[in-house]
């Protein structure tokens, strides 16, 4: 080799290594579609005996005679009337989820090995949930070098994001930390019916920073923006913004309340009338109080602006600040039970609890699970929800899984693993502690 | 799992339920690689993740139409190379150069990573036949031969292209001087 070829041999080598082994994103291939192997079945066309001809003909008469009376009584006797969607349809699964992906945000070089400063929301991608197909990849501009917080709407159609700021500063001790004051940069990515993707900035009323960790859930129709922050020792303030207009409704504790949390699509019912906000409480030494889980229910249509003033629903049993409230409106699902890990123990559990947002009555347990040995991640395995169907039956939840998580449908206690969801970076986000600081999680949206 | 709203793969199918099996083993042990090469094509790390990921889902697909599957590898070699100069043309731009921000530290001022920032801007100013040619024989070690199969042109082609990439970068860094 020529002293040019050895020089492109190491360079070309050194500058590859940028791409550390850890950050390979786990392969998504396309899924086998419904049909069984093996040869296709040709269709026999059955005849039906002549006697059978008449028979149908008359059988079709009578039906149509019945579904007439049918239809008739049913419109003069109204039914309990179903929940009012929007438009946004629950039944089948969502088109598109996001989440976040590691990077490196400043790079150094010492002595010839080049350093890099990873955060966890590097930059988001959107894929398509059905086959993978990446839709949209959303870096911040700068001076932003990462995303705080990002939320989805019910609809399929569009997701806000926060982007903020770390900064480098090689003469402090903490070298790399979070810009706590630059006011959070918003952006809204809206998906054509076509399916293309666009991004616009979005302007709210009133700036916020990384300090107040503030959450976020995009109204089932998108055009609403819910924002909570504030509490444990400060005032709790939800805000929801109309997007359209920059028109803003805000609700206030009177008096330093817990920390109100935002779930995302979990906290919205499915008529964006209802607003589902966790309670979280943080002791002045830093640490989140355990105790039975609490939601606040605001009705966002109703008049007032006392946050303390809307109800309160005690899920005993239940823990963590991060239930899910079922687009319904009727159910919600949160943690629930479960054997915490403990130092030197070797076993871990949980399960989802189903409570009525009426009565506050727990109504069934599901998606247990148990983790043994200490090959496992404990006190990092997460059981969470993060979409439902209109009425809580059939959830894309996470369940843990070894090291780390699966994420897929359950339907009652039957768990079926997403084939296309990235786990890998997914996980790698939500098992990292940097993303609770902002009280629920920034790992993904649907 | 509802049936239906994933697309059926008849491709794979008919290749087998192994093709699952092959092509995630020949993902763990290539993607570092193949993701570094179509990194040093590309520039940006997103859009070579994303080349990767679309070789391999075509790599599955094709699997039941791969006659010689010992040469899975230099299949989804080319399609990475393929989905390279796809992405290049389709963002009409040039590759960026190596993410380090405007103010460096003084360690990187002072150390090898500026030589290798020059290095690899230059390379990345090559046209893209050549720089593809540079990146299979000196980041991923092939011989001419296979290089040639990569990138689908003569081992003649193979010969000249390098060399002329190779005098070209050469002047580039000169001028650097």
């Amino acid at each position: 080799m020529t002293p040019l070829e050895d020089r492109l041999h190491a360079e070309l080598t050194a500058e590859s290594a940028m791409i550390e082994p850890a950050s390979i994103p786990a392969l998504r291939l396309p899924a086998r579609g419904p049909r069984p192997l093996g040869r296709l079945r040709r269709r026999v066309r059955r005849r039906w005996p002549t006697w059978m001809t008449a028979l149908a003909a008359a059988a079709a008469v009578t039906a149509v005679i019945v579904g007439i009376f049918a239809i008739a009584y049913a419109v003069s006797r109204p039914g309990p009337k179903p929940p009012a969607t929007g438009g946004v349809s629950y039944s089948g699964i969502p088109s598109y989820y996001a989440y976040a992906v590691q990077g490196s945000t400043y790079s150094r070089t010492i002595h010839g090995t080049q350093y890099g400063d990873s955060v966890i929301a590097r930059y988001v991608k959107i894929r398509a949930t059905a086959n993978g197909k990446v839709v949209a990849t959303v870096s911040p501009t700068a001076p932003y070098n990462a995303f705080e917080s990002f939320t989805g709407a019910a609809n399929d159609r569009a997701f806000v994001f926060a982007a903020q700021r770390y900064t480098y500063d090689k003469t402090g001790n903490e070298r790399y930390k979070k810009d706590q004051k630059t006011p959070l940069k918003f952006m809204i990515l809206r998906i054509a019916a076509d399916g293309r993707p666009q991004l616009s900035a979005l302007s709210l009323p009133e700036t916020l920073t990384a300090a107040q960790k503030p959450t976020l859930a995009l109204s089932p129709d998108d055009t609403k923006l819910a924002v909570a922050y504030g509490g444990s020792g400060k005032i709790a303030v939800v805000q929801v913004i109309t997007l359209a207009t920059g028109q803003m409704r805000q609700w206030v504790s009177p008096r330093p309340a817990a920390t109100p949390v935002l779930t995302g699509l979990g906290a919205w019912t499915s008529d964006g009338r209802v607003l589902a906000v966790g309670q979280m409480f943080i002791e002045p030494s830093g640490i989140i109080r355990s105790g039975p889980a609490q939601m606040r229910l605001l009705d966002t249509a109703a008049p007032g602006t006392n946050l303390a003033a809307s109800k309160l629903v005690t899920l005993h049993g239940a823990h963590g600040f991060s239930s899910f409230i079922t687009p319904d409106g009727t159910k919600l699902i949160g943690g629930y039970g479960g054997m915490p890990a403990r130092p030197g123990g070797t076993t871990e559990s949980g399960a989802l609890g189903v409570y009525s947002v009426r009565t506050g009555v727990l109504l069934r347990v599901v998606a247990r699970w148990q983790l043994h040995g200490r090959g496992v991640l404990f006190s990092k395995a997460r059981q969470m929800v993060a979409w439902s169907n209109l009425s809580g039956s059939r959830l894309i939840v996470e369940m843990p899984h070894g090291k780390l998580g699966e994420v897929g449908f359950l339907t009652g206690d039957k768990f079926t693993p997403l084939p296309h969801v990235a786990l890998a970076p997914l996980l790698t986000a939500m098992n990292s502690g940097g993303f609770q600081t902002s009280g629920g999680y920034v790992g993904f949206a649907w | 799992m509802t049936p239906g709203w994933v697309g059926a793969d008849r491709d794979a199918e008919d290749g087998g339920l192994d093709a699952d099996k092959a092509v995630s083993a020949i993902y763990q042990q290539h993607a570092l690689g193949l993701t570094r090469l179509a990194f040093l094509m590309l520039g940006d790390r997103q859009t070579a993740e994303d080349v990767v990921q679309e070789a391999f889902c075509g790599l599955y697909r094709a699997w039941g139409r791969i006659s010689d599957h010992a040469n899975a590898l230099g299949y989804v070699r080319t399609s990475v190379l393929n989905g390279s100069r796809s992405a290049l043309r389709s963002t009409r731009r040039v590759p960026r150069p190596l993410a380090v921000p405007a103010a460096a530290s003084a360690e990187a001022t002072v150390l090898a990573g500026e030589e290798r920032r020059e290095t690899v801007a230059a390379l990345r100013r090559l046209p893209s036949r050549q720089r593809e040619a540079l990146v299979l024989r000196y980041f991923a070690d092939l011989p001419e031969q296979e290089t040639a199969l990569a990138m689908g042109v003569s081992l003649g082609t193979v010969k000249s292209t390098t060399a002329r990439a190779l005098a070209a970068l050469g002047r580039m860094l000169q001028e650097e001087l």
